[in-house]
Parts: structure tokens; C-alpha cells; sequence
């Protein structure tokens, strides 16, 4: 049984990014427009408790942990400096400037490397442990969302481009390509089992691509549609703002402009669920690392160039997943 | 005898009756007429009629003439359809034809041969060819007919000697009839003979030789049949497609090549038959298929027709729009045939795709951080900023501690001196003429002569703020802090109101009062300021209501209305210094600061606040900065204060901090003050300083400004030209580099003027008299401005300045203008008649240069006086310079004019024109202010206007500079609109086109340029002389000033960037430096303004522009003396301008009804 309830939280603004933490499976990393960096854990209390909150100075667009133990995170924003922030002590540091946003960060376990990207068409990658930069990339168009999986790096850029990083081998693209969705790329997230990616776009379509560039692997690319609302005689689509691969299954969520979660089995191409319609568009999306919860930051996306300063919807749910809720239907 | 046929049957129907070679039968034609009006029965007729031909015609096999039935049926036909047979004649001909085509005994049967020839006429596609078909089959060869039908188709082909072989053959055959033919012949031999066959004609036989067709050569042993070979290849089918661009050649499917080929090659060659032209062109025809699966090409149907209009469609709209029509434009069906729904996209794309598809889109991200304006934050200048607040709260530590010490040295220095101060301050003016300088304005200010205090304090707190420099206004602390001060008296008000009310019972004089509840107040304020003194209370004071004065439009706006201005004006104490319409102004304007703060009360310091003053709702004037005294004068003049108040000894620090914290500029200053270079240099320049004195003592009775307090105080920065060198040298500045403000510099080039400064007309030097007309004025003016309570009983007299002895009168309307310095009157001038009546002839007597320049200044009834404290002739002189050397230019009507200057000891009057119409500055607000008249979507200028006003000042200032003037401080708001009127209506001789050369009333549009203050001479300095600042320089300096680069006209040229670029974003300019270029040292970097000029814009004017006049120095090639001014620069660009304007001034509301809307709108101020 699924069981859905809303965080408290000071969040004053929009919500950028939610990340639960690799270690602990209820700690909620979470950034936002308000300036400040949370920790929150999801689950002290009938609903939830900040743990920390950092001061940035600037609004946030992203966040990410560093490291596997749940002590250290990174984040970025609109005053164009990655911050390496160490949550244990509350301590900010500054790894890098950008000479615009910084829209999305990242880490690397495997290169144990934080990777920036920013509006500045560049991409910083960091050494963690160092907190130094160790390499910047140019890339042609403005970064909007990164995501990374063993040693791959998939870098979602405007104009529908992509491209694909071995971080081993960091001075060319591994692939560049061009998204299947027809629309300026929201998110890219990758799959747990390193074979792929899911893209999402700002008109109501999901692709799922492989990295393998063989061509029975690249035959089994698909897109489909989704976070569409029936309006009359016409169906309004929304952006999707949100994917979030469940760690253990494979199945994937995407979170919409409509405000609506759903669930994806990417295998069987399949939708398993969708979820009661939330208050405002899904900001972010993160499965904790068991998979039992699922966070959603619902707030205003400015999908329409609009927000309200009257009234901040600016939510925080979790979700938690039923035993078998995530499970692809194929694994029985 | 039937009746005879009505004509007029016929005549309504003769164009659709194709004409017989051999005439009609008017009655058959009659008939088929009449008929052809009931279409079923006819139809019906026809049918029937020909069916019974269809049958006798099979059956004419059996009959003795079988050619009869087809001639009845080919004459039945033509004679019943008038308007032709169409295919059934062509049907019928073609049966006819070659069904006897063999036949061997109708080969001369005359009737058959006229078949063939209408067959020819009517129905062939070659006739040439069909002659020689009928040649080669032999029909007609012995008939007449056919060589004459022949011969005549040749020669109407001009082909007149195969007409005359075939004549010949006919005659040499014996057609008959041969007589016929020969007469024909002999005719056409006539007619050859008057037009002879040209050598160009076709000379082959008439009738090809008889050779197979297509070459069957019989040089094979075995003859084949050349088409089965192109059949066969036809059949392989994939080799012709190879090449897809050659024709392709047709070839019959397989399987029905037979027909067309009757054992062809025994026949030896030729046609066998001439077959039906669709036959021939089978070709053409395609093979019916099948419909099943066919894509049907629409040929022609909905062809892209050409547009007439050009209907303009705006590109990135187009391209926007292509976002949704490529949603819409996708196929209705789906492979699978389900209808797709449409779909509509809900983010805002054109949002997204902000320019179109070419170039990167925004993120929503993006888009959220452009509409809260945190896109262009410059956050490494806030991180700097923060560190820089840092150090400044460290070094103030620091500096208390060595304040105090300083102090303590000073008091012993100073000595002897100051006490006489402080218990005479009447006679500084008498012991040390020299002296009469700000430095000791303050000193009396801190006297306690009750009398004296109020007034002079007050003034010295003017000046002790415009030392500061004026661009502290526009930083976003600096913001803050005015709305800090707005807010807080609010909340603290109450809390204080029985301290405030002990005081004011206490106090024995209503100002004195007034000011103590000030100071009190003020004390709420800064509350870091701890238990002030008084003296500490008064610089708070003094700053504040300067900054007051400086953050608002300065003069009446009554755009706004004046709401709970009680609750201001105990704000603002006795409120003496601030008209009742600007405290309503102010109330208005903090409104909407209280909002931004409100909201954004959490974080005060944060980004939130820079969001409020980025989008200030409306721009303040720059304040006024008439002299530009060494920085640190400020800091010396508050320390020697705090030394020299009896009461408080040793509180210099506590002075300093309230500064400092009050202007975060400030701190600069102090840290250029602590630097020991400066120390070091201040010797020389203190020798120097006096030294001038020495030259001229008398004429320059305002003397430097720094020289008293260089005496007083060794610490003052050095102005950085070398007064020594210059003041040993000729009339002309012959420093490489120097502060052309500087008041040394000024003192010797107005020394060196010949003739005087004394002799220029409307100069009245009374500067041995003191003028004591202040106190007057000032007095009215606060009595006519305050209201309520503090409202005096009795108004005063409107003070009238006697000048002269009586001869000119000023009568004081009120105060226009709050310079730091120089307040400016309006005065009605009381002479103003007199001059009208005689002033032209008046003027014309007198024989000084400069009297050109007055003879054309009428004067007018209401004038503006500026009244300076101390004493500057410096504007005077330099704005009548200008006039004097543009002479008769255009743009002399776009200087104000200096009419008269009086010159006291201890003020100076100074009478300008008046203009009604408010500065730039008031226009570019009014249009931003949501309830004003002239106030816009946009809330900018409309951009014609803009143009119109833009070229007014690249005109100016282009003449200007042409003869080597620098206006040297060109703000918004010191463009006064001059849209004076023209005609008796105002409008009548105004003509609605633009008119460039100022033709059509249009020269009476325009703009004034007033305060020549800071005026420089370019020829009173050496032509390579660069110009250094040193004064603390802001946004609203040119770079050049900002990188401590010399600089001469980049000054002016930034200033019209910076008033154009107010006028159309309505804010103030911000430049960068583009990039791409510009990192290195040495390198010149290129700037440009960071706002975006928009798309509907003629952007391409703008930047260029902007381009030019913020980087002078990149286009000095081509100039006249490959250096600056860059006049012909400006002038192209003032030329690309006035043609836009001249091709669209007309457009949309029209240019001159702008103006016209702005006159009015600016009228309503009064």
C-alpha cells in the first residue's frame, strides 16, 4: 500500500532538486530559489524535520551528494559558483566559478569527480576530495541537466543536443546526439544498470535511449507521451520537469507540469501507476536509496512565465512505495 | 418555297459557328439553331440520327459507294454541330480516311481526298506530314486538289520553294484538273515573283524520299525490326533510370507493342499508316491503374499563389508561431488511422524559444530568473562588494583609534587660530579675506551664534554632502539606505515622540526647536550612532535631507499629488529646505520601496534588494555637483569640526563612523585619505594653491577650495595637475594631464581672459559688497512651501533682488531647482518690458565680442536666477562662451543663456532663461509614472521620441565640441525641454514631417542644455591634453574616468549615452565590456550597454550609437586630425537618425503629436 504525505518545511521559494542521500534513507538533500540548501530528514516526527539548512546567497538550481556516505554535498545556482558544502560541519566552500547559472551538478563515484554545468556552455568537473577543478569543458549550448552513471556522463543541453561523456576519456564526447523529443530537453537521468537514459522534454514526452551504440541497441530507443490533459477537444501538454529511476527495479517516475506523477516500467514499456494529481507542477523527484520513498517537490515551475507571489505552493511530499508498487509487472 | 431564314436566328448565335470552307446552308444552320434551344429533344435527335448512321455505315461494306454513308455522315455532322464536331467528326474523319486508305479505286476519288484534307485542316498535328503520308500511299496524286492544298500549306508555312516543287510535280502529274492547277501555279509563280522565297527556306524535297523510318538500313544481311529492340530494352526496365534527369524515352508496354507494327520490315519503309494522334501520342497518356494506394498529386489546384500585399509579419513572431504549427501541422492521420487529438503546448514557447529556433532556448529556470531580474546580477561584484563591506567595517575600527589621535595633533596645530574662531566667527571674514572659503563656512556652522546657526549650517551640510560624490546616490546601498530611512521612522516614531515633544517645549526658537527635534529623530535612526552630539546630529541631518533632496526629482512635480504630508513633514523637522509638492512626491515614491521592503524584510541585504533598485520605480536626478572639491575635504572638515566644538572634544571618530556608515563611499575616500603618497604631495600643492591667490586676489574672490583646508589641513589629496608649472606658464593649461575642474586650473584660465570676465556684458562685479539677499529669499521660500503647523502666520512680501541701484528688479516666485550649491528661483524680471521695448537697439550699441550672443537674447518676463554660494563665475563664463563661438549655429538655441551675472562677495546671482516644460529627466519619470498623462505601456519613451530628442542632444553637443566645449556634466536632468511654440495656435506653423535642418517650426523643438558648471575649454589646454577625475566616479562616469584613464570628450559622449539610454529603458546606463575582447592589460576593451535593446527597435541605430559614444576612441580614424572629437562619427549617426525619423515620423501616433502630447503633459507640472 502506498501511504502519501506532505513534508513541513521552511522552504520559502521554488524547489530546484531533491536528492535523498545515499546513505541514509531518509535524509532528504533539498535545493531551492529561497536561497538555501536543506537537509531534511523525511521521516523524524509525523512529518519530518530540517536537519540543516545552509545560507547560499543565491538562488539554487541544483544540488547533489558527494560521496557515498552522506556527509558532503554540492550545489549551484544562480550566482555562478559551485559550492562544496559539508554538511557534517555546515561549512561552504566555493569550488568554481561559471561565468553564468550554474544549472545542474552531479557527482561521479566512480571518478569521485563533482561535475557542474552551467548556462555559460561550460562544464566544470571538480575533484571532491581536492575541491579543486580539475577540467573545463565547452560545450555548445547552455547545460540544462546532467546526470551521470559509472562512467558515463550524460549532458543535456538546449537545442536538443546531447552529448555523452566517458569520464575516463573527458576530452571528446563519447556520443553526441541529438534528443528524439522534438522540444527543448527538461531532464536527463539515467538508468541504474548503466545501459541507458531517460529524457524527458517540455511537451509531454519521455525518451529512453542506450548508450550501446550498436544498432540492435539503438533499435530499441522509444518515446512516448505522457502528462497530457484532456481540455475540451484538446489535449494540453505539459512539460515533464521530473524523472527519478527507482534504484533497485529499473521502473522510472516522471513528474509533470499537470502536477502528476506516474509511474513507468521502461522495459515492458508499460505504465504501472499514476498518482493523485498534486498541488502544483512537480519540481523534483528523487527515490531514497532503498526505494521504499519516493520525495516530490511540487511548486510553481514557470512553465508559463508566470508565478504568483501570493500564494507559494511550494510542497514537499514523500511517497512511500509499496512492496511491489515499483516492480516491473515482467519480474511477476 | 419555305420561308426564308430570320436572319437574326443565326446572327445571335454567329460566334459559335465555325465557318465551312464551302459556306453553310443558312437554313440547316437555322434548324440546328432552333433546335439546339430544346437540349433533351435535340440530344435525343442526335442520338437517334446517329445511330442510324452508325448502322448504314456498317453496312457500307456491302454498298456500291461505301464512301457515301461517311461523306452524308461528316456532312451530317458539321452541318448539325455549328460550333464543330469535337471528337465525333474527328472519329468520323478518321474512319473514313483510312478506311479507304488502300483502297486502290478512291486513291483519286476527289470526294475521299477532301475528307483527308478536312481530316488535315482540322484534325492533324503534322499536316506537312500528312500530305507526305497521303503522297506515299498515292492518294490524290492525280487530282488537283491535294497539290494545291498542299502547295498552299507549304507557302503558308513559307516554305514556298517546296510549294513551287509541289506545283511542279502536280503540273508534271496532269492533275486534273490541270488547267486549275496551272492557274494556281501561275498566281503563286506572281506572287513568289513580288516576294521572293528567302535563301533561309527549307530547300529539301517536299516530299521526303522514301526511306524507312528511322534509318532501316538494309546494309544488315538480316533486316530487324529496329523497335524490337528499343522494346527489348525498354523491358530490361532498370537501365533508362539511371540517368532520372535525361528524357525518358517511351517505349510500348511489351505486350502491346503489336498493333503498331504490321510487318514492317517487308514493306521496305515508311508509315504504313498514319494513325490517330492519340495514338501517336500515347505516350502522353497514362496507363489506367488501379486507384488503390495511388497518391494523387494535386497539380495546379492550391499553388502557392503570389501575394499581391506584402503583409509584414514580424520575424521571431513567425518563428514562434512555426513552434505551434509544427504541433499542428503534423499528418491528421496516424499510421494506425486513429485521429490524433490536437494538442496545445502549455508552457509558454515563445518564452522558451525567445529567438525563434536558431539559437539556444531558456530553461523555465532561466525564465524565472529573468523575470525576478537575477539574471543580470553582477554577483561577483556583490561578493566583492561584501568583501569590501567587510574590510570597511575593519578598517573603521582602525580609524577611530587613529581619528582620535589626528584630532588631538590638529587642536595643538591649529591653535590660536580657531580659538578666535570660535568666539568671533563674524570676523574670519575680515582677518583672513583669503580664507572666506567653505572650509570656513563650516567653522561658523559650528559656532553657537544662535542668529547664524540654522542657515549656515545648513549650508555647510549642502556642501559637505555634494563633496561627497553625487554617485554615492545610484549604488544600490546607497538605495537601500534611503529606503531604510523611509522605513524606519515608522516604527520608531512613537517610541520617540515624548523625548521629541520634552525638546521642543524646551527650545526657545521655533528653528532651533525644529532642528533639535531633528536631531533627536535622527538619532532613532541611526541607531548605531549611540548618544550623538549635536554636531553629529546635524552632519545626519544635513546628509539625509540632501539625500532626500537627491533621491527625488528636485523641483515641483506635481504629477503626484501630496498625500498625508504632515506625517512627512515632521519627518523632515521644519521641512524649511524641502517644498511641500516634493514631500508628496516623496510620500509616493517610498511607496513602492515599502512594498520591496516588506516582502523582502527577511533578508535585507540579500539579492532581493538589488531586484528593488534595478527596477527603481523612478529615476533620480543626479545631484547637483557644481565644484569639484578633493574628497577628503569632507572627512578633514568634520574632524576639524568635532575639534573645534568646545563641547565635544575628541568625537571626531564618532563622526566619521556616522559618515561612513551613512555612505559607503565614503570609505574609499578615507582609505585615498590614509595613503601616504597623498600626504607627501599636499606640501607642494598647498604652496602652489597660495601662490595663485597671490596672482590673482581679487578677481577670483571664490578662492580654491581645498586651499584653506590645505592650510589647516596637510592631509588632503593633491589635484594632480602640477599647479606650480601651470601657473608660471601662458594663458594656456600646458599640462599633458589635469583635472580640468580643478579650481587652480579654472582660476588661471579665467585670470588670463582678455578681454575680463569683468567687461562681458550683464557682468556686475560687486564683489567688494557683501549681498545679504540670502536670508530673504530663503526665508519666503520656506514660508510660501510650509504648511500646516509649521505654517508661519504671515507670509512675506515676495522678496524682491534690487540690483543695480534699482535699475534690474527680480521679484522671487518660488525655488525650481535645489543645487547642493545653487539654488535656483524663478523670477519674474521686472525690467523685462523695458528690454522688449528698447532692448534691441539697446544692445546693439554695445561693441564687445560676446554682445553678438546677448543681441539675440531677448528677454522674457519670467527668468531663473541660480544663486551661488560661494561664488563661481566659472558657468557664467563658460556658457557664455559657448554662445559666443557657435555664434549663429542651430545649436545656440539648445544652450540656456546667461543673461546676467551679479557678483557679491559672499553670493553670486546668476540670470539663466527659463524653461517651464521640466528636464528630460521629469519627462523620462512621467512617462514611468503609472497615473501621469504621458505614461506608457512600456513605461518607457516612445522610441521616436527618444530619436527626436537623442539627435537634438548629438547635435548640440557635435557643435560643441566642433568648438572645443565640453558641457562636462550631461545628465537628464540638465536637459530642460525647450518645445517652444510656434505660430499662434502652437501648431499652425509646425508642419507634421520631420524637417532635419529645423525648417517647418522645428527648430522651435528641441532641448536646453543648462548648468555649464563644469564646462571645460578644450583650446585652454594643450590638444593632447587627457583629462584626469579625481573624484570618486560611478556608473554615470565614462570609463574612462572609472579606469583612471585620461579622458577628454569620452565625458560628453557618455553623457548622451547615458541620457539616451535613461530616456529609452528608463534607467540608468550600465555598461560592460563586450566580450570576447579586452582581457589583457593595455588592451582598449570595447563597451557596450548591458540592457537589450528591443527587437522592434532600430536596434541597429541604437548600437550603433551606443557603440560609438562609448567607445569614442575606436573611431577616431577618419576623423578630422585622427583624434578626438569624433564629429563626423556623431554626425552619421545623427544623419542614420533624422532619416528614420524624417521616413517615420509620421507613422503611429506621429512624432509631432508626441510632442505636442508631451508639451501638454509637461505643462500640467506647473
Amino acid at each position: 500500500m502506498s501511504n502519501n504525505f506532505e513534508v513541513e518545511t521552511s522552504i520559502a521559494d521554488a524547489i530546484s532538486s531533491v536528492n535523498y542521500s545515499p546513505a541514509a534513507p531518509t535524509h532528504l538533500l533539498v535545493s531551492a530559489w529561497d536561497q538555501t540548501l536543506r537537509l531534511i530528514d523525511t521521516h523524524a516526527g509525523t512529518s519530518g524535520r530540517e536537519l540543516l539548512s545552509i545560507d547560499a546567497q543565491a538562488p539554487l538550481l541544483d544540488a547533489c551528494w558527494v560521496g557515498g556516505d552522506g556527509k558532503f554535498a554540492a550545489a549551484g545556482g544562480l550566482d555562478q559558483a559551485v559550492k562544496y558544502v559539508d554538511l557534517d560541519r555546515g561549512s561552504v566552500s566555493t569550488l568554481s566559478s561559471h561565468s553564468s547559472a550554474v544549472k545542474a551538478v552531479c557527482y561521479n563515484s566512480d571518478v569521485d569527480s563533482i561535475i557542474s554545468g552551467s548556462w555559460d556552455r561550460t562544464l566544470h568537473l571538480h575533484d571532491a576530495r581536492a575541491g579543486s577543478t580539475t577540467s573545463t569543458h565547452n560545450l555548445p549550448h547552455k547545460i540544462f541537466s546532467l546526470s551521470t552513471i559509472s562512467n558515463k556522463l550524460v549532458v543535456a543541453m538546449a537545442s536538443r543536443s546531447i552529448h555523452i561523456y566517458d569520464l575516463r576519456a573527458m576530452s571528446e564526447p563519447f556520443q553526441r546526439r541529438e534528443s528524439s523529443l522534438k522540444f527543448m530537453t527538461r531532464t536527463v537521468r539515467c538508468m541504474p544498470n548503466g545501459e541507458g537514459y531517460a529524457s524527458s522534454s517540455i511537451e509531454g514526452r519521455v525518451a529512453v535511449e542506450f548508450f550501446d551504440p550498436s544498432k540492435e541497441s539503438q533499435s530499441r530507443k522509444y518515446a512516448f507521451k505522457c502528462h497530457r490533459q484532456p481540455e475540451g477537444d484538446i489535449d494540453v501538454v505539459y512539460p515533464v520537469n521530473a524523472l527519478a529511476f527507482h534504484p533497485t527495479y529499473g521502473t522510472f517516475a516522471s513528474g509533470g507540469g499537470d502536477g502528476v506523477v506516474a509511474l513507468w516500467d521502461g522495459v515492458a514499456k508499460r505504465r504501472l501507476r499514476q498518482y493523485q494529481k498534486y498541488p502544483a507542477s512537480i519540481a523534483a523527484m528523487s527515490f531514497s536509496n532503498d526505494g521504499r520513498h519516493l520525495a516530490i517537490a511540487s511548486c510553481n515551475g514557470f512553465e508559463d512565465g508566470k508565478e504568483s507571489a501570493a500564494s507559494p505552493e511550494n510542497k514537499l511530499f514523500v511517497r512511500e512505495m509499496g512492496e511491489n508498487e515499483a516492480k516491473p509487472k515482467s519480474m511477476g | 418555297m419555305a420561308d426564308p431564314v430570320q436572319l437574326s436566328t443565326i446572327e445571335a448565335q454567329k460566334e459559335n459557328i465555325i465557318p465551312l470552307p464551302g459556306g453553310r446552308s443558312a437554313r440547316a444552320l437555322a434548324q440546328s439553331i432552333l433546335a439546339s434551344e430544346d437540349t433533351e429533344t435535340q440530344n435525343l435527335e442526335h442520338a437517334a440520327a446517329k445511330q442510324a448512321f452508325e448502322d448504314e455505315l456498317k453496312a457500307a461494306d456491302d454498298l456500291d459507294d461505301p464512301l457515301d454513308p461517311y461523306l452524308r455522315y461528316v456532312k451530317w455532322i458539321t452541318e448539325t454541330y455549328t460550333s464543330g464536331g469535337g471528337r465525333l467528326l474527328e472519329r468520323t474523319l478518321y474512319r473514313a480516311t483510312h478506311k479507304f486508305e488502300d483502297s486502290p479505286e478512291h486513291k483519286n476519288d476527289p470526294r475521299y481526298l477532301k475528307l483527308w484534307m478536312t481530316w488535315i485542316q482540322q484534325f492533324s498535328d503534322a499536316p506537312r506530314e500528312s500530305f507526305a503520308f497521303l503522297a506515299r500511299k498515292g492518294i490524290g496524286a492525280s487530282l488537283a486538289l491535294y497539290y494545291e492544298e498542299f502547295a498552299a500549306y507549304l507557302e503558308s508555312q513559307n516554305r514556298r520553294t517546296q510549294a513551287e516543287e509541289i506545283y511542279e510535280m502536280g503540273i508534271q502529274r496532269n492533275a486534273r484538273p490541270v488547267d486549275r492547277l496551272r492557274r494556281k501555279y501561275e498566281e503563286f509563280v506572281a506572287r513568289l515573283a513580288a516576294n521572293p522565297p528567302d535563301a533561309n527556306e527549307p530547300s529539301s524535297p517536299a516530299v521526303p524520299i522514301v526511306r524507312a523510318a528511322l534509318g532501316e538500313r538494309r546494309t544488315d544481311a538480316e533486316p530487324r525490326d529496329p523497335q524490337a529492340a528499343v522494346a527489348g530494352f525498354g523491358a530490361d526496365g532498370q537501365a533508362p533510370q539511371k540517368k532520372k534527369n535525361k528524357m525518358m524515352v517511351f517505349s510500348d508496354a511489351p505486350g502491346a507493342a503489336a498493333p503498331a507494327l504490321p510487318e514492317q520490315s517487308d514493306r521496305g519503309g515508311g508509315w504504313d499508316s498514319i494513325t490517330t494522334l492519340a495514338d501517336r501520342k500515347k505516350e502522353n497518356v497514362e496507363a489506367p491503374r488501379p486507384w488503390a494506394g495511388e497518391i494523387l498529386k494535386q497539380e495546379g489546384g492550391p499553388a502557392p499563389k503570389k501575394e499581391k500585399l506584402q503583409i509584414f509579419r514580424d520575424p521571431a513572431i513567425a518563428a514562434r508561431q512555426s513552434q505551434y504549427e509544427s504541433q499542428a501541422s503534423q499528418p491528421p492521420l496516424t499510421a494506425s488511422g486513429k485521429p490524433r487529438r490536437p494538442e496545445r503546448v502549455f508552457a509558454a514557447l515563445e518564452l522558451v524559444y525567445p529567438h525563434g529556433e536558431t539559437q539556444d532556448e531558456c530553461d523555465f529556470d532561466e525564465l524565472r530568473a529573468r523575470a525576478r531580474g537575477l539574471l543580470d546580477v553582477d554577483w561577483g561584484e556583490m561578493r566583492r562588494e561584501d568583501e569590501r563591506r567587510r574590510r570597511r567595517q575593519q578598517q573603521l575600527d582602525q580609524d577611530r583609534a587613529a581619528a582620535a589621535q589626528e584630532d588631538e595633533m590638529m587642536m595643538d596645530m591649529l591653535g590660536s587660530r580657531h580659538a578666535v574662531v570660535e568666539k568671533e566667527p563674524e570676523e574670519v571674514y575680515d582677518e583672513n579675506d583669503k580664507f572666506v572659503t567653505k572650509s570656513t563656512t563650516v567653522t561658523l556652522a559650528l559656532t553657537s551664534s544662535p542668529k547664524a546657526k540654522p542657515k549656515k549650517k545648513r549650508r555647510s551640510m549642502g556642501m559637505q554632502f555634494s563633496t561627497e560624490p553625487t554617485m554615492t546616490m545610484h549604488t544600490r546601498a546607497a538605495n537601500d539606505e534611503i529606503y531604510s530611512i523611509f522605513n524606519q521612522p515608522f516604527v520608531a516614531q512613537d517610541d520617540f515622540a515624548g523625548s521629541r515633544k520634552k525638546k521642543a517645549e524646551s527650545s526657545d526658537e521655533e528653528d532651533e526647536g525644529d532642528d533639535e527635534e531633528d536631531t533627536e529623530r535622527t538619532d532613532t535612526m541611526y541607531s548605531q550612532a549611540g548618544p550623538a552630539t549635536a554636531e553629529d546630529e546635524d552632519v545626519d541631518e544635513g546628509e539625509r535631507t540632501d539625500m532626500l533632496k537627491g533621491a527625488f526629482a528636485d523641483d515641483e512635480d506635481t504629477g503626484f499629488t501630496a498625500v498625508d504630508v504632515d506625517m512627512l513633514r515632521s519627518r523632515n523637522g521644519d521641512g524649511e529646505d524641502i517644498p511641500t509638492e516634493q514631500l508628496g512626491q516623496m510620500q509616493i515614491q517610498g511607496e513602492p520601496v515599502d512594498e520591496d521592503e516588506t516582502m523582502e524584510e527577511a533578508e535585507p541585504h540579500t539579492m532581493y534588494n538589488h531586484r528593488g533598485s534595478r527596477q527603481l520605480p523612478f529615476m533620480t536626478p543626479i545631484v547637483e555637483q557644481t565644484e569639484s572639491l578633493p574628497p577628503s575635504t569632507v572627512r578633514a572638515r568634520t574632524r576639524r569640526k568635532s575639534t573645534t566644538t568646545p563641547c565635544k572634544p575628541g568625537r571626531g571618530g564618532d563622526d566619521a563612523l556616522i559618515d561612513l556608515e551613512s555612505s559607503p563611499l565614503q570609505e574609499v575616500q578615507a582609505d585615498k585619505e590614509n595613503a601616504p603618497v597623498e600626504i607627501k604631495r599636499s606640501k607642494a600643492t598647498e604652496t602652489s594653491l597660495i601662490s595663485f591667490e597671490d596672482l590673482e586676489p581679487k578677481k577670483e574672490v571664490k578662492k580654491p577650495a581645498g586651499t584653506a583646508t590645505n592650510a589647516l589641513q596637510p592631509k588632503k589629496p593633491v589635484p594632480l595637475s602640477k599647479k606650480d608649472t601651470t601657473a608660471a606658464s601662458a594663458a594656456t593649461i600646458d599640462d599633458a594631464q589635469c583635472n580640468p575642474m580643478d579650481p587652480g586650473v579654472r582660476a588661471i584660465i579665467l585670470s588670463k581672459l582678455d578681454p575680463p570676465l569683468t567687461t562681458f556684458k550683464g557682468f556686475y562685479d560687486n564683489s567688494t559688497q557683501p549681498s545679504k539677499r540670502t536670508d530673504g529669499i530663503r526665508k519666503y521660500i520656506r514660508a510660501i512651501t510650509a504648511t500646516g503647523k509649521d505654517a508661519p502666520k504671515v507670509i512675506p512680501s515676495q522678496p524682491v533682488i534690487g540690483l543695480e541701484n534699482g535699475e534690474i528688479s527680480y521679484t522671487i516666485r518660488k525655488e525650481i531647482g535645489k543645487g547642493a550649491f545653487a539654488p535656483v528661483y524663478l523670477v519674474e524680471n521686472n525690467m523685462a518690458g523695458m528690454y522688449d521695448d528698447d532692448g534691441e537697439g539697446e544692445e546693439e550699441e554695445e561693441e564687445a565680442a560676446e554682445c553678438a550672443t546677448i543681441g539675440t537674447s531677448r528677454r522674457c518676463e519670467l527668468e531663473a536666477v541660480k544663486m551661488e554660494t560661494p561664488v563661481s563665475t566659472w558657468e557664467f563664463y563658460i556658457t557664455r562662451l559657448a554662445h559666443q563661438r557657435l555664434g549663429n549655429d542651430r545649436a545656440t538655441q539648445s544652450l540656456v543663456r546667461a543673461h546676467e551675472f551679479h557678483h557679491f562677495s559672499d553670493e553670486a546671482f546668476l540670470v539663466l532663461d527659463y524653461f517651464s516644460q521640466g528636464t528630460l529627466l521629469d519627462l523620462v519619470n512621467a512617462t514611468a509614472a503609472p497615473n501621469h498623462v504621458l505614461h506608457t505601456q512600456s513605461g518607457t519613451m516612445d522610441e521616436i521620441l527618444v530619436m527626436f530628442f537623442a539627435v537634438e542632444l548629438l547635435r548640440t553637443v557635435e557643435a560643441l565640441h566642433c568648438r572645443g566645449i565640453l558641457h562636462g556634466d550631461l545628465k537628464a536632468d540638465n536637459c530642460l525641454l525647450r518645445l517652444q511654440p510656434t505660430g499662434a495656435d502652437n501648431s499652425s506653423d509646425w508642419t507634421a514631417a520631420y524637417d532635419p535642418t529645423g525648417g517647418g517650426g522645428w527648430s522651435r523643438k528641441g532641448i536646453a542644455l543648462i548648468d555649464f558648471g563644469r564646462g571645460v575649454d578644450m583650446r585652454d589646454f594643450r590638444a593632447d591634453v587627457g583629462f584626469l577625475a579625481d573624484w570618486r566616479t560611478d556608473r554615470q562616469d565614462c570609463p574612462e574616468m572609472r579606469e583612471m584613464r585620461p579622458w577628454t570628450y569620452q565625458i560628453d559622449y557618455y553623457g548622451v549615452a547615458a541620457v539616451v539610454h535613461s530616456m529609452l529603458f528608463g534607467r540608468y546606463i550600465e555598461t560592460t565590456t563586450a566580450s570576447g575582447d579586452g582581457g589583457g592589460p593595455g588592451r582598449t576593451r570595447r563597451y557596450k550597454i548591458t540592457a537589450g535593446v528591443k527587437r522592434y527597435w532600430q536596434g541597429e541605430i541604437w548600437n550603433e550609437m551606443f557603440d560609438l559614444l562609448l567607445n569614442p576612441g575606436m573611431f577616431v580614424e577618419g576623423e578630422e586630425g585622427g583624434g578626438m572629437p569624433v564629429t563626423g562619427g556623431v554626425r552619421r549617426v545623427r544623419g542614420r537618425m533624422e532619416e528614420w525619423i524624417q521616413a517615420n515620423c509620421e507613422r503611429g501616433v506621429g512624432l509631432k503629436a508626441w510632442l505636442r502630447k508631451v508639451e501638454e503633459g509637461m505643462k500640467r507640472r506647473k
